[in-house]
């Protein structure tokens, strides 16, 4: 029986001490689908991102990509994902070219020198700098090649943690018609971001997630950045006035 | 093995700013080693070549005289070079390049080039052993320290476990690289040194330095490979560079620098050198044995008297002062031997409390087997002492037999020439195969073996750990 969704969480939980960082989310990305989830600082975006990368151990429910669980094979599950943090960290001392051609035969994917040129190009890499070692890049250059790194490996899944993060519009743009591309050649990302119109602009569905909650899943189609801003800020208000700071 | 993180590394310590400038140091170093060497070798050489031509024609040319006047007059055994010295001098400095064999006595040996040399000589010695075994293990860690902690550092270890990199390949590819960097340079450094050092031995040497070369290659590869998974382990402990450098060098500082010297110091503490007068009262005493027992003179006396038959020493059929000075000899030998069984009894229990320091560091025992393997220790210079002696006895004994038989009734007027002594012939010493002093150096050979596993073992976790550590840090 065909999965229904290549990225998967069952009543994923992750606590930290007394904290719950993760209360029982639920949540499926299929393929060809972009889901972003949008949430303050400690909502639990990046610890979902960690969990499906198997860099952290639930302690309830568990995380699936394309049907493996991450916790009992961690190794299978990441050879079947992308990952691109925040920032992108690349080895200073190798090339752009370089650092995508060792992330490339990493994976197996065997791709020759020109069709990695391509790729970083793809990428919005400007061709002058592919052969500058990475020492010398800029986040945004960094970023793009992070992308191209994800086009190359060809994963059906993508995790994403807030890659627009200090980037400027030009080069934000440009990392987000990247992430589409990805999608419409049928990955699932899942993109965690502070950016309420990037996520419009790129994401099928939007997740808001607060205190470790998933709190509402919207379909991004439906509604436009101004509609989402205000459910968001609503679930905010409900949020700090349900805090016990706010209650004394 | 992953092939893509073992290029990826490579290519990363091939890149490193250190490599370059860690090869030219290294490179300076060895070459001011190699010439210093070669200088010190040339230098022994003249000096014992002249030395030899001098003591024999002084021997040769010594006229008519009694041959126990002779034997106190006296000649030189001297000690060629071990073939591989080059590479490693050892003790040479301090043991001495030659022997008095004379009547009566067991010499020291005695021209120990350190006695010669300034105070501040023995910091200029850059031997090839002292830079592999002191210098090479900080341009190791100069090199591999940022190896983990690095990647750590900068979140490249994140972005590789993301792909799917297990803590085995990781740790491989590291090694892998980091070997063929250190033991590449090491290779490129050493064969040349030890092809020069086996060109400049004697043809003798042949089969038996060549086999001793390769083991001191052995001996140094593995100490290097241990630095590198001490270098591995340590970069995988620490977060930063910074402190994965401190730490790292400091544990240079402890295992090459303080260590050796530590070790040396307690182990004369707890089996103190003998006292030079003490050491002289002993042999004085060796040599005394038959005039110092007064009961045994008259004895051997009267037995000899009977078993021939007569009632006077002159009606012996040879002279019997030198029979007596033969005697005399044989009494003292045992005590000889004593002494210096003795004295070298006391040496190895020094270097056995040292060796126990080997658990806390692999440099003692690397250091104990290059001077072994390369023939400039202790047990070779006891060899050699120990056929200078044989020589002793049987040069002394041939002139005492002479005197004996031949004297007749000139007594002590009694005077040999140029053909007696010409049969004291030169030394020719030829140091033991390494087959018959292996079983000396097994246990050292055993410990480096040991920290080498316990090593790879440690380094191995280590790194296991910092790859689960990244992960449950995120």
């Amino acid at each position: 029986m065909a999965e229904r969704f290549a990225l998967e969480a069952r009543g994923l939980t992750k606590r930290f001490g007394d904290t719950t960082a993760l209360d029982a989310l639920d949540l499926g990305v299929a393929a060809g689908e972009v889901v972003c989830l949008l949430g303050a600082n400690g909502a639990g975006k990046t610890t979902t991102i960690n969990l499906f990368l198997g860099f952290l151990q639930p302690d309830g429910g568990e995380a699936r990509v394309h049907g493996v669980n991450v916790a009992e094979d961690p190794l299978h599950a990441r050879r079947q994902v992308a990952y691109l943090p925040e920032s992108v960290a690349l080895y200073p001392r190798l090339t752009g070219l370089e650092n995508l051609e060792f992330f490339d035969r990493l994976s197996g994917g065997g791709h020759s020198v020109t069709e990695l040129t391509e790729l970083l190009d793809r990428s919005g890499l400007p061709t002058n700098v592919v052969h500058r070692r990475t020492s010398t890049y800029s986040k945004g250059m960094r970023q793009k090649v992070g992308i191209a790194i994800a086009m190359a490996r060809g994963a059906r899944c993508l995790l994403l943690d807030e890659p627009l993060s200090g980037l400027d519009p030009s080069a934000a743009g440009s990392l987000c018609r990247s992430i589409g591309e990805l999608r419409d050649a049928g990955s699932a990302v899942l993109m965690a971001s502070h950016d309420i119109f990037r996520a419009k602009e790129i994401g099928t569905r939007i997740g808001i997630m607060m205190g470790g909650r998933l709190v509402n899943l919207l379909d991004a189609a439906a509604l436009d950045a101004s509609e989402i801003e205000a459910i968001y800020l609503e679930h905010m208000r409900v949020a700090e006035q349900g805090s016990p700071e706010r209650a004394a | 093995m992953n092939g893509a993180l073992l290029f990826k590394e490579a290519t990363l310590l091939r890149r490193e700013p250190f490599v370059r400038g860690l090869l030219l140091v290294l490179v300076l170093l060895v070459v001011a080693g190699v010439l210093t060497g070669i200088q010190r070798a040339q230098v022994f050489d003249k000096e014992r070549t002249s030395a030899q031509a001098i003591d024999r024609s002084v021997w040769m040319n010594q006229g008519e005289r009694n041959p126990h006047s002779a034997a106190h007059f006296s000649r030189y055994a001297f000690r060629p070079d071990a073939a591989l010295a080059l590479l490693d001098p050892g003790t040479t400095d301090f043991s001495g390049l030659a022997i008095w064999m004379e009547a009566h006595y067991q010499d020291p040996a005695v021209f120990r080039r350190a006695e010669d040399s300034g105070e501040l000589s023995r910091y200029a010695q850059l031997t090839p052993a002292f830079l592999v075994v002191t210098v090479a293990p900080l341009l190791v860690f100069l090199l591999l320290f940022g190896s983990v902690s690095g990647e750590r550092e900068d979140g490249t270890l994140r972005q590789l476990l993301a792909t799917g990199v297990d803590a085995r390949s990781f740790f491989l590819a590291k090694l892998v690289a980091a070997l063929r960097v250190t033991l590449g340079i090491y290779t490129l450094v050493f064969v040349p040194l030890a092809a020069l050092s086996l060109f400049m031995s004697p043809a003798s040497a042949g089969f038996d330095a060549l086999l001793r070369s390769v083991m001191l290659y052995l001996n140094f590869a593995a100490y290097l490979a241990i630095f590198v998974l001490i270098g591995l382990g340590v970069s995988a402990l620490f977060r930063t560079r910074q402190t994965a450098f401190i730490a790292l060098v400091c544990i240079w500082v402890l295992s090459t620098v303080l260590l050796p010297r530590f070790a040396t110091d307690l182990a004369t503490r707890v089996y103190p050198q003998l006292d030079a007068r003490e050491a002289s009262t002993k042999l004085g005493k060796a040599s005394g044995v038959y005039y110092a027992d007064a009961e045994r003179r008259d004895r051997i006396r009267s037995d000899l008297l009977e078993r021939h038959g007569v009632n006077d020493v002159d009606d012996l059929p040879f002279n019997y002062n030198a029979y007596v000075l033969q005697v005399s000899e044989e009494l003292s030998e045992p005590e000889f031997d004593r002494f210096y069984a003795d004295l070298d009894a006391r040496h190895a229990a020094q270097e056995s409390v040292a060796r126990s320091l080997s658990l806390l560091s692999p440099t003692l025992a690397t250091a104990r087997l290059s001077a072994g393997l390369s023939g400039t220790d202790r047990i070779h210079q006891r060899a050699f002492a120990g056929a200078a002696e044989a020589h002793r006895r049987a040069m002394i004994k041939l002139l005492n037999e002479d005197y004996m038989n031949n004297a007749g009734t000139a007594g002590a007027a009694y005077t040999a020439d140029a053909e007696l002594w010409a049969e004291f012939e030169n030394l020719a010493y030829r140091p033991p195969s390494l087959g018959r002093v292996a079983s000396a150096y097994a246990w050292d050979a055993l410990l480096l073996v040991a920290w080498l596993t316990a090593a790879a073992w440690a380094a191995y976790l280590l790194v296991r750990r910092a790859v689960r550590g990244e992960g449950s840090a995120a």
